[in-house]
């Protein structure tokens, strides 16, 4: 009956890098998420924490279905909404309203539906109801935000994917965001948040996971979960003997220092 | 009331997906006014800028087909021009549609979507114009000119016009996915064009072709379909009846085979865009 929100069971990615002609590379693959298994309830909230290239990107687009897996399996029940980047699909040159409507029906709303719903999404957004006739190319970053989310948190999802975004947000802004995020996991609304900001994924996550290099390092409770990375992250200054045979510091450096022609 | 679904590697769009056109329709016809509305901005004349272009060639090729090099062609302007309405048609709707998966990253990397529609909602804002031309030269063919135009035979281009839709449609799915892999084809596609404009009869007449090269230009969809907007708005009387039904024929199996690749080939392009 409870079926959980969302569920991976060994879920591998892997991205082929490209020849010039677009061609896919034999044998040179890029192992971007290897062995997942991980289970959202419904109402649950999933905190991801990791370093830049571990993963948490790729899991959130598996999950929003954007990528299939290279192997393993994702299960989600419901609808997914989510806000993986700044400019939530929105263009630039159309306005505000022209970008709720659009996406609105990306996220799959009807139109009646977007239009139903349109003042309700202006109220939360916080913009002055002008403004949603002005092109987004005059908005503040923030306020591109504060749209994009107004927009995604109410479209009703069943599995809501957040990826780092409200860092832009202002103080208010994300009380407000993380009020509306607890009333829809009161609804039976699962979370998966990702972010950098520690303080936030031990505050409201149920549970956190750790991806190092596409591996699940820990899965566990916010607390020990968060405690875990930042003590690899202080333990991981010194770079092993393989790590420096992928990435010579020195070597780039002075790749770097030539191309601008210092000597 | 909430579906589960599970998705696995092995889970490849198969087939032609009318699914994705019966359920996500509304999707693409927001689409559709998406690129619309774009085309209005910062633009005095928006969406009909294409209608300049061909009235451009009109008056280019009349001058140097007509006037310098003498095309033996009676009405040489109503000929080109009923030659130069579907040709425009193709190169504008190609050219825009070429980057219109690359362009749309933040959309592509969003949510799942059926990637081809995102050229076909290219193709058909590009219909626009088409129609305003068509209607207008239609007018001009009937009501101005001296043509021994047959209304009756009107209708009948709709086949042709059919036709150059599944065709332009399938050219423009297949190019805008082959844009995100490699982007030779932003500097090589208006050459090809202009090699594949003067295979087609369009500034000149199909009895100069030599006999040796007929059966080629033979091959090319477009060719039939230029002979068959000719038939009806310039020679007035119908030439070969089974070309229409051919051509008609071969485009849709173009089409739906060209839709059944696309969507095996179009998948994960988050990854690559």
């Amino acid at each position: 009956m409870t079926a959980p929100a969302v569920v991976t069971s060994g879920l591998d990615v892997s991205y082929r890098r490209r020849s010039r002609l677009g061609w896919r590379r034999r044998g040179v693959a890029t192992r971007a998420l290897q062995g997942i298994d991980l289970t959202v309830p419904r109402g649950g909230a999933l905190g991801v924490i990791g370093g830049n290239g571990s993963g948490k990107t790729t899991l959130l687009q598996v999950v929003a279905g954007v990528i299939h897996p290279t192997a393993g399996s994702v299960t989600v029940t419901g609808d997914v909404a989510s806000l993986v980047d700044l400019s939530a699909g929105f263009h630039r040159d159309l306005t505000g309203n022209e970008n709720l409507l659009i996406g609105g029906v990306l996220l799959g709303l009807s139109r009646a539906d977007v239009r139903a719903r349109r003042d309700e999404v202006v109220a939360f957004s916080g913009l002055p109801p002008e403004a949603l006739d002005w092109p987004l190319s005059s908005y503040s970053a923030g306020m591109g935000l504060r749209l994009g989310f107004a927009l995604v948190v109410h479209s009703d999802p069943d599995v809501l994917l957040v990826d780092e975004v409200l860092a832009v947000g202002d103080d208010a802004f994300q009380t407000q965001c993380v009020a509306r995020v607890d009333e829809l996991r009161a609804g039976g609304c699962a979370v998966i948040l990702v972010s950098h900001d520690m303080d936030l994924v031990r505050a409201h996550c149920d549970e956190v996971a750790v991806l190092e290099r596409g591996e699940l390092a820990m899965v566990g409770a916010p607390a020990e979960a968060t405690a875990y990375h930042l003590d690899r992250k202080r333990t991981a200054i010194e770079p092993s003997a393989a790590d420096r045979q992928l990435y010579d510091p020195s070597r780039n450096l002075g790749t770097a220092k030539r191309r601008r022609g210092v000597q | 009331m909430t579906a589960t679904t599970t998705i696995t590697a092995a889970d490849r769009p198969s087939g032609i997906g009318f699914r994705d056109f019966s359920r996500h329709r509304e999707l693409f016809w927001t689409l559709v006014e998406r690129q619309l509305r774009l085309r209005s901005k910062r633009s005095l004349m928006g969406v009909l800028w294409p209608l300049i272009s061909p009235l451009f060639l009109l008056v280019l090729y009349s001058f140097v087909f007509s006037s310098v090099f003498e095309v033996p062609v009676d009405d040489y302007g109503v000929y080109l021009f009923a030659g130069l309405l579907p040709w425009t048609f193709l190169v504008q709707s190609v050219n825009d549609s070429l980057q219109s998966i690359s362009f749309e990253p933040d959309l592509v990397r969003r949510a799942p979507l059926p990637y081809q529609f995102l050229p076909l909602a290219r193709v058909a804002v590009m219909i626009i114009p088409f129609a305003v031309l068509l209607v207008v030269f239609v007018g001009y063919v009937t009501l101005v000119s001296d043509r021994p135009i047959r209304l009756e035979l009107l209708p009948l281009l709709l086949v042709p016009i059919a036709s150059s839709l599944l065709l332009v449609a399938t050219v423009a799915m297949f190019l805008a996915l082959i844009d995100v892999f490699n982007r030779d084809l932003r500097y090589l596609l208006n050459n090809l064009l202009t090699v594949w404009f003067f295979l087609v009869p369009i500034v000149y007449h199909r009895r100069m072709v030599s006999d040796q090269v007929q059966w080629l230009t033979a091959l090319d969809p477009m060719r039939w379909i230029i002979d068959q907007f000719r038939d009806v708005l310039y020679d007035g009387e119908v030439g070969r009846g089974w070309a229409y039904v051919a051509t008609l024929a071969v485009c849709t199996l173009i089409f739906l085979g060209g839709l059944a690749l696309f969507r095996r080939l179009a998948v994960d392009l988050a990854k690559d865009v």
